[in-house]
């Protein structure tokens, strides 16, 4: 193996690599590494991503954030090899999808168990009730305050428009052609396999070192490797049934169970466990 | 936590607000020089700890911290400077909190910028932090706190392992999750795969020689494993062995798989570790999908298969199994084959065997001094309310359904392979063809 495509993206990237390195044709001619720009630090720069580790890297595939260059990107570009092929593309987001992602005392100390924040969840976290109570206090209390989803659409919209002028794949779109037929998104920034292989053929289809014929054959591997897949599905964030029903979103279940690690949760056992910040297993 | 704040719009502390505050849905900026807040609180005199969730407004190089100082009239309760999200932690005075049912705070903070005299938005506020959540946490009167042992290091007055493969791992998992237990009653899972020295240091120093009990799955590593571990068992150490029941009846077209090889760094010990020997003969034909599944089909209906004598075997084992060791599972399975997902491949219980397996190591008597069955009971229900167990099912055939009389069994059901899903149709075909997939 001596050639590299190296991903600089969140964790999006992983799957984007994944997907690579399970590519029957790319066995043996390509390897796909990852750097996760969202956790990459000082000491990281210094150990792992040297010389050695940019040296095969013959393109890379560079997710793009909008709102100025950080430290990392500067690093970033300064250790690429000079003149190999940048693709750019944007993240993947949605926050209209959960209105209520916002804040939770809890998660500042104990970040890794519900790591997504409803801020009725917290508000409700020290209530007493019983588990039918409460679910209708939630229900009740989101029902009164759930914002202007129309605006909050419009705002994703924006972001996906702003994120996709500064890069070389196009998201916007398909994401919003698309979001309301079909789940892309399991968390607002969690996708879903439909997401990841409508991405992944972009960027092969944009990665001018492939020869066509490779480029074709990759293109069926992704069908291939992502047609059972269910995404980064291991902690799905179920979707309010209103905001579903306000967003017309018509791949909606309301009877749906949604993974949360070994678990299948409904939206009502999702909900309950988060508010008691409940233990669950992996 | 004894009371959790949410600033912003969507949050609870609207009316908590005063001057110097602009707020949008999910946060409220502190702006211009001083806001106020007032929370409600407890009165009932015991020790709180406020926590403030904020975020500064820095606009580098000019603009590198926000500083701020809280105070409830005279006294001051904190100073910081802050230059990026941070939880301020500020213990309250108990002449504060005591008897009062709000607490009053005046936040000071000098450094307020505005964003247009930095980047190029239309942002005119003079923005100082932003505050994202709060809460108040009292600790319990001495003497009334509940132990804790936040530390894995520390081990508890009764500790013990549980030591197998990954079916021992998941009782672990379970029973280390359970509230009544934290503090008082410690498992630890040793991994019989591994040599014991190199188990062992996984564990905390002392745990071998001090534990009071030792759960020892009796089909898993191997005796040069086992061995040693039962020989070191500290003089009052409570043994208990067990087997992980394996089933061959639900999957009778089992068989091995001449391409079945690790294939090093995507799968090992294969891309498809269960085997099928009727599908295995149809890899060779290229045919569509439907003629192929037929094919599968008319195989397995054709196939002399004796379902009872299979059961019979593994029912048979079970009980000896149970005769050879401490947890009897035979009659559980007995009673529930047909009715629960009492396996979800050959060698990996379901969560309702799983549960029963757990109930039976908790009825012990080193546990029944610290927790009652009924709470043990409530606790569990909580823990596994949806729990799906192992990322890994095999599919079930529809003769075996039929034949065991299945009641959660449907054609359309679907199998979790780590990431992927499948019915038995697309398993069976994603088999013959030895279809990539990817975890």
């Amino acid at each position: 193996m001596s050639h590299s495509i190296l991903i600089y993206a969140n964790c999006q990237g992983e799957e984007l690599q994944m997907t690579g390195r399970f590519m029957q044709c790319m066995a043996g001619r390509l390897d796909f590494k990852w750097i996760p720009l969202h956790l990459v630090t000082e000491r990281d720069w210094a150990s792992t991503y040297g010389r050695d580790f940019m040296s095969d890297v013959v393109t890379v595939w560079e997710q793009v954030e909008t709102g100025g260059m950080s430290s990392n990107r500067v690093t970033l570009h300064e250790r690429i090899p000079k003149n190999i092929p940048i693709v750019t593309f944007p993240p993947f987001t949605a926050t209209c999808l959960w209105p209520f992602a916002g804040n939770d005392p809890r998660v500042a100390r104990d970040p890794e168990r519900y790591p997504w924040p409803d801020s009725i969840g917290a508000v409700l976290s020290t209530e007493t009730l019983p588990d039918d109570a409460l679910f209708e206090k939630y229900l009740r209390l989101t029902a009164e305050r759930m914002p202007d989803l129309d605006r909050r659409l419009r705002l994703d919209i924006a972001r996906w428009k702003a994120a996709d002028a500064i890069a070389d794949v196009q998201l916007a779109e398909w994401v919003e052609k698309t979001f309301q037929t079909v789940s892309l998104f399991h968390a607002s920034g969690h996708i879903t396999a439909q997401a990841i292989g409508f991405l992944m053929k972009q960027l092969l289809n944009r990665t001018s070192i492939l020869a066509p014929a490779l480029a074709r054959a990759a293109i069926g591997d992704v069908d291939i490797l992502l047609r059972r897949h269910t995404g980064q599905d291991f902690e799905c964030v179920p979707i309010h049934p209103l905001v579903a029903e306000r967003l017309n979103l018509r791949f909606h279940d309301p009877q749906a169970t949604y993974r949360w690690h070994g678990h299948q949760w409904t939206f009502r056992q999702y909900i309950l466990h988060y508010i008691r910040w409940a233990d669950y297993l992996p | 936590m004894d009371a959790a704040f949410v600033f912003g719009t969507l949050g609870n502390l609207s009316a908590a607000l005063g001057i110097g505050w602009s707020s949008e849905e999910a946060f409220s900026w502190a702006i211009g020089a001083e806001s106020e807040l007032t929370l409600p609180l407890p009165a009932n005199g015991l020790a709180t700890i406020l926590r403030l969730d904020v975020y500064p407004a820095i606009f580098p190089p000019k603009v590198a911290s926000q500083r701020l100082m809280i105070r409830s009239g005279k006294i001051v309760l904190g100073s910081f400077e802050i230059t990026a999200r941070q939880t301020l932690v500020i213990p309250l005075p108990a002449a504060l909190t005591g008897g009062a049912d709000r607490l009053h705070l005046t936040l000071l903070h000098p450094d307020a910028a505005r964003p247009r005299d930095h980047l190029p938005v239309d942002d005119s506020r003079r923005l100082a932090l932003c505050f994202h959540s709060a809460s108040l946490e009292q600790s319990e009167p001495e003497g009334t706190q509940a132990t804790v042992s936040p530390d894995p290091a520390v081990l508890e007055p009764v500790h013990g392992v549980i030591a197998g493969d990954s079916t021992a791992m998941r009782i672990y998992e379970v029973i280390s999750r359970l509230p009544c237990l934290k503090g008082r009653f410690g498992i630890r899972f040793l991994d019989l795969a591994k040599p014991l020295d190199r188990a062992a240091g996984d564990l905390p120093p002392e745990t071998l020689r001090t534990m009071r009990f030792c759960w020892i799955q009796l089909n898993a590593g191997r005796p040069e494993t086992r061995d040693p571990l039962r020989q070191q068992l500290p003089a009052d150490c409570a043994l208990r062995t067990f087997y992980a029941p394996i089933i061959n009846a639900f999957w009778p077209f089992q068989g091995p798989d001449r391409r079945a090889v690790p294939e090093p760094g995507r799968h090992s010990p294969s891309r498809y570790p269960y085997g099928d020997r009727l599908a295995q003969p149809l890899a060779a034909m290229t045919l569509p999908d439907d003629v192929i599944y037929l094919m599968y089909e008319m195989s397995a209906r054709q196939e002399a298969v004796d379902f009872e004598e299979i059961y019979a075997n593994d029912l048979r084992r079970w009980r000896a199994e149970g005769r050879k060791s401490d947890l009897r599972l035979a009659d559980f399975i007995e009673r529930h084959l047909g009715t629960s997902r009492l396996f979800i491949a050959p060698n990996r219980v379901g969560p309702v065997l799983l549960r029963e397996m757990v109930d039976q190591f908790l009825d012990d008597a080193l546990v029944r001094d610290i927790a009652t069955p009924e709470t043990l009971a409530a606790e569990l229900d909580a823990l596994l309310e949806g729990y799906a167990g192992w990322q890994q099912e095999v599919p079930i055939h529809k003769r075996v359904a039929d034949h065991f009389n299945l009641a959660w069994w449907s054609p359309d059901t679907k199998y979790r392979w780590e990431n992927n899903l499948r019915t038995h149709r697309e398993h069976i075909l994603d088999y013959i063809r030895w279809a990539q997939w990817r975890p």
